[in-house]
């Protein structure tokens, strides 16, 4: 388990990506972290202070400067600011005269050297040399804090076997056993993130439980990303953030260092979750503009594995920029990160376009619950006029072409799931065959809901006719939270929500939208959703897209 | 055949096809009977050319020099569409090589929308081979076992069709060797003695290429086909 962590910190490739697991390492040693790394902050050469007591030691202040990967000569004093030497010198010269809170001035001072790596042969003399010559008697000693230390307290903080079960720890041996063989990888994930969720009754648990799950996310990505297949890390960082708000919500509306504490990590998960999505996406942005480039990349065997691979692609497109809209709107107009979120709320909805544009199997939805993919890039799209030209033109065609599906008994939509009823599909022309792939919808009431919201009658009347000449016997309907979706949206867990069934378009657009809203009204459980009250409501979308 | 393209008429253009198919050579070139044609009527050059798009698309080297010999007659740029897609972005093989042996031998106008067409092709090609290396995109391993089983089934069941359809086959005995690459047997002669006939297995393959778009496109792929086989002259 040490070797795993040790090659997971050496893969951390910015310091931050060590700052992100480092207050949650110190707290769960027992220390107060009393001052947390900014973005691109750090005060007189420290990242990251805490105060407390190791191994039952007396009480001491530790400060951590941080670099990432080995200890080189130019990292110890080179021409960067982030070169140690300068940042430790910093620290005796600025921060313990003048930033240390009161309540400790009169504790030792630890200054710990922190690194993932090692510290180079060739500056491990400096380095001595500079921490014997600083180094008071009983005010200011150092300690060098380096990949094999960081990983065994990793290992007994976190990762011990009291505190994780050796099922879960053979689960995570498993996931980065076999990172290209993602479907495998996902399952063992997910074993040890039901397990972790499962432990967690009380608050300290709860609060070690998330700490758990960014640590293992953390790991999994770094093993991911020198794998070059984030797949596995994709899909399971959507699963550890819903756990993770499964756990968290307990603490909801809570004030207690506890609740803090929570807080603090569920916030560590979520930013490991979106610098995964990042880095998936940055590997998908420079293909968009050309034309199929993605769609061959998947290299299947028939045309199912890219209609599934790019509608799976689109929700991620889509939900990427909806976390970045959600975050719009907490910002007022003078927030520093309010350009920053409007440029990936826009990236991602041309993102999308491009992504339409280029990958034709996106007109020809096959399985009726692409339309959960199809509903987050229409919110996105319906933002901006120029995403709502794309939308009107991409729905129109993709009714077109369901239509034509339907009337030459190729590959229409169904409720079929399995990829091996998919591949034979329709494997027949017969009626009751058909009746029985169409039984139910979702995709329908979406398509005639956002065309009801771009107020455009030809799109809504074509999905009408669909209804009423094609599919009479479907059941078309739309879901909606109910009381025990709270217990079970972030886990699916078990059954639950209530679908509105039998939808009937004939009334007309406007007759169908006062539907929708007379049902928002009918099911307050929705705004009563933990995620939704504390502002997370993108959670309710994950869950409707991962499970 | 360029009469029965050029009529529209259904069955007619079938017949068209089902003769460029039948010929035993997989990439016969077919030219336009330039009797049968009126060049200065652009409308109906196009018309055929479209027909033989649409027809003739599942022997796309046929389609494809049939195309360009409508083009000699001074209607490129239309035609030169038709060529590059849905021809030569399914085919990029087959059509693609043929391109480059007609900028050999054509000129003007056309060689240069041949060039064109080659140097788009490329492009697009070299734009999919940088994406090629995504694994995060690649199908599941699961899903790929799924798939062959589900391909080798209906390989067998087309076979045992076929084999079905050949009364021939049903006089012939069929035996199975289990190992080796020959197999030797005694076989009885008339008078009773035996000699020993010894036979060395061969193998034999056979090629289809399948149209890019059967992966990428596959509906967008049928409906174009459809309006390119059923769109008659608007009068």
């Amino acid at each position: 388990m040490k070797l795993i962590i040790r090659q997971y910190l050496a893969g951390l490739r910015e310091r931050n990506e060590l700052d992100a697991v480092l207050p949650d390492l110190l707290s769960q040693m027992g220390l107060t972290v009393y001052s947390r790394p900014g973005r691109g902050t750090r005060q007189d050469g420290v990242d990251v202070a805490a105060v407390g007591s190791v191994d039952g030691g007396p009480e001491k202040v530790y400060l951590l400067s941080i670099k990432s990967g080995d200890l080189t000569r130019k990292e110890w004093d080179g021409d960067t600011v982030q070169s140690l030497r300068p940042s430790l010198n910093e620290i005796i010269d600025a921060y313990i005269p003048n930033r240390i809170p009161p309540e400790h001035k009169d504790k030792e001072v630890v200054i710990c050297a922190t690194f993932g790596g090692d510290v180079q042969e060739q500056v491990r003399p400096q380095l001595v040399g500079f921490m014997a010559r600083n180094s008071k008697d009983g005010s200011v000693s150092f300690e060098e804090w380096n990949g094999d230390k960081l990983a065994s307290l990793i290992q007994s903080h976190f990762l011990r076997e009291d505190l994780i079960g050796d099922r879960s720890r053979s689960d995570l041996r498993k996931t980065l056993a076999l990172l290209d063989e993602p479907d495998a990888s996902y399952e063992y994930f997910a074993s040890l993130v039901r397990g972790i969720d499962a432990a967690c009754s009380a608050d300290e648990e709860r609060v070690r439980g998330l700490r758990q799950l960014s640590v293992c996310l953390w790991i999994l990505f770094s093993w991911s990303r020198e794998a070059d297949n984030l797949e596995c890390a994709y899909r399971a960082s959507e699963l550890a953030l819903l756990h993770g708000w499964n756990i968290c919500r307990a603490f909801a509306g809570k004030k207690s260092k506890a609740s803090e504490a929570a807080s603090a990590s569920f916030i560590g998960i979520f930013q490991v979750y979106r610098q995964i999505d990042s880095a998936y996406l940055a590997k998908i942005a420079p293909h968009l503009r050309q034309e199929h480039a993605l769609s061959s990349a998947v290299r299947g065997g028939s045309s199912i594995d890219v209609n599934l691979k790019i509608f799976d692609l689109l929700g991620r497109l889509a939900i990427g920029g909806i976390w970045s809209f959600a975050g719009l709107l907490n910002t007022n107009e003078q927030d520093s990160s309010r350009a920053v979120l409007l440029d990936e709320v826009s990236a991602a909805t041309a993102a999308i376009s491009l992504l339409i544009s280029t990958n034709p199997t996106l007109y020809a939805p096959l399985k009726d619950n692409q339309a959960i993919e199809i509903g987050l890039a229409a919110c996105l799209l319906l933002s901006s006029d120029g995403g709502r030209q794309v939308l009107l033109s991409w729905l129109s065609e993709m009714l077109r072409r369901i239509s034509f599906a339907f009337t030459t008994n190729e590959k229409y939509p169904s409720v079929l799931d399995s990829y091996s009823e998919l591949l034979d599909h329709p494997v027949s022309k017969e009626s009751k065959y058909r009746e029985n792939a169409t039984s139910a919808a979702i995709l329908y009431p979406v398509l005639a809901h956002i065309a009801a919201l771009l107020e455009d009658d030809a799109i809504f009347q074509s999905v009408d006719r669909l209804q009423s000449e094609v599919l009479p016997h479907c059941n078309f309907q739309l879901w909606f939270p109910d009381d025990v979706s709270e217990e079970n949206l972030y886990t699916n867990k078990d059954l639950h929500g209530i679908a509105l069934t039998d939808i009937k378009l004939q009334g007309g657009r406007t007759t169908f939208l006062e539907m929708i809203a007379g049902e928002v009204a009918q099911f307050p459980q929705c705004f009563a959703l933990s995620c939704v009250k504390n502002g997370w409501w993108p959670l309710v979308l994950v869950a409707c897209r991962h499970f | 055949m360029t009469r029965w393209l050029a009529s529209g008429d259904r069955i007619l253009c079938e017949a068209a096809a089902d003769a460029v198919q039948n010929i035993a050579q997989a990439d016969i070139t077919i030219a336009a009977d330039p009797a049968q044609l009126d060049f200065q009527d652009e409308a109906s050059i196009v018309f055929i050319a479209r027909k033989a798009a649409g027809y003739l698309f599942f022997s796309p080297v046929a389609a494809a020099s049939f195309l360009i010999s409508l083009m000699r007659g001074g209607t490129v740029d239309s035609i030169k569409q038709l060529l590059l897609d849905p021809l030569l972005l399914n085919y990029t093989g087959s059509v693609r090589e043929l391109l480059q042996q007609r900028t050999e031998s054509e000129t003007g106008d056309v060689l240069e929308a041949l060039q064109d067409c080659l140097q788009r092709i490329d492009a697009y090609l070299a734009a999919l081979g940088t994406a090629s290396g995504i694994k995060e995109l690649r199908m599941s391993e699961e899903q790929q076992t799924i798939f062959n089983r589900s391909l080798s089934q209906r390989m067998s069941k087309s076979f045992e069709q076929a084999r079905a359809e050949l009364p021939l086959l049903s006089l012939v005995k069929r035996p199975v060797v289990l190992y080796g690459r020959g197999s030797v047997q005694h076989v009885a002669r008339q008078d009773g003695s035996t000699h020993r006939a010894d036979i060395m297995f061969k193998t034999l393959g056979s090629e289809f290429t399948f149209p890019r778009m059967m992966h990428i496109d596959e509906l967008g792929l049928h409906v174009l086909l459809r309006i390119l086989r059923a769109e008659q002259r608007v009068k």
